[in-house]
């Protein structure tokens, strides 16, 4: 009858758990693996948003908006599934005074308005600039504010695309608009609405 | 048996694992992808909002997903009912106005429609 060698069966044994452990390990990592998928919905929503309003209405060419057609806007592109708000502020287009006077003409056609609230800003260091007061307090260039969040909050997104202000001189000035997404309780709401009503009208029309 | 000879065995049996498993794993990621209605309607979406701003003679040809689904784009929304294991239905906003023309309905079975900006927006199937 053959010896037991303890020690070649301890070997083994030990052999034999490192092993299952290692495959058990890979077979661990191989299971944990798992898909995430990151859609970023809102910022596409930004970006589609920007391009469309780089095209609408609002711009005398592509990507250059008209300060006037900006002054009289009156609709803007809409989408069911989130609101959103679009601001285009110009950029270097500040003023050098010396005094508040200087400041009427720039403010008029910053505001368009004839009765502007004007002044000539003091800077310690540097030179002096105009600041023309709007709805949204004090600007030294152009600014346009359009929409707002409404109700409840889930989430929002803001994106800021380079662009351009034509003014009603003719001057192009390079400026910035930012697209900010809201995602809300409001929105959701009127957008299941909208399409609940969509969707019966095309059916209604189908059936007649 | 030998320590390294425990060690290639071992890889051996974890490189098999791993060579069979990735690809029906990798095939099963890809048709969930396809599958799942809100990706696919978003997509559509998102070519028709890009194409309705862009100028005039754009195409764009989208590939549709394998399975039976049918497509609805209307002047406000894209629809998309997927057959699939089980029937889902998504359907999304797009940036009006689209300049869409007619409603456009369409049977996708991994076929491809063209959206075509020409004076508005217009589809071929």
């Amino acid at each position: 009858m053959a010896k037991l060698d303890a020690n070649a069966i301890v070997t083994f044994i030990v052999r034999l758990i490192v092993s299952f452990g290692f495959i058990i390990l890979m077979l661990v990592l191989f299971f944990s693996f798992r898909v995430g998928l990151v859609n970023d919905d809102m910022q596409r929503f930004d970006m589609e948003m920007a391009n469309t309003l780089a095209s609408s209405q609002l711009t005398s060419h592509r990507n250059i908006f008209s300060a006037e057609k900006l002054f009289a806007a009156s609709q803007l592109p809409s989408v069911c599934e989130y609101e959103y708000s679009m601001s285009i502020e110009s950029l270097g287009a500040r003023k050098v005074c010396n005094q508040n006077s200087d400041c009427i003409d720039f403010c008029k056609e910053v505001l368009s308005t004839q009765d502007p609230e004007y002044d000539c800003n003091f800077e310690l260091f540097g030179q002096d600039f105009c600041e023309c007061k709007g709805s949204d307090g004090w600007q030294d260039g152009y600014q346009w504010k359009f929409g707002k969040a409404q109700g409840k909050l889930y989430n929002y997104k803001e994106e800021k695309f380079p662009t351009a202000i034509e003014t009603k001189t003719g001057a192009v000035l390079p400026a910035t608009i930012t697209i900010t997404s809201y995602d809300s309780f409001l929105s959701r709401i009127s957008c299941i609405a909208q399409k609940a009503y969509d969707t019966k009208s095309k059916n209604a029309a189908a059936a007649e | 048996m030998e320590p390294m000879q425990w060690l290639l065995v071992t890889l051996a049996i974890t490189l098999i694992f791993v060579v069979f498993a990735i690809n029906p794993m990798q095939a099963a990621t890809d048709e969930a992808v396809s599958q799942n209605a809100y990706l696919q309607v978003r997509r559509i979406a998102s070519v028709i909002n890009l194409v309705a701003s862009a100028p005039d003679g754009t195409t764009y040809s989208i590939d549709m997903p394998m399975q039976k689904c049918r497509l609805l784009i209307t002047k406000n929304f894209v629809k998309l009912d997927v057959k699939g294991f089980k029937e889902t239905s998504e359907t999304y906003g797009l940036i009006s106005p689209t300049g869409i023309q007619d409603n456009f309905e369409y049977d996708c079975n991994g076929r491809s429609i063209k959206v075509i900006k020409d004076n508005g927006v217009r589809f071929e199937g």
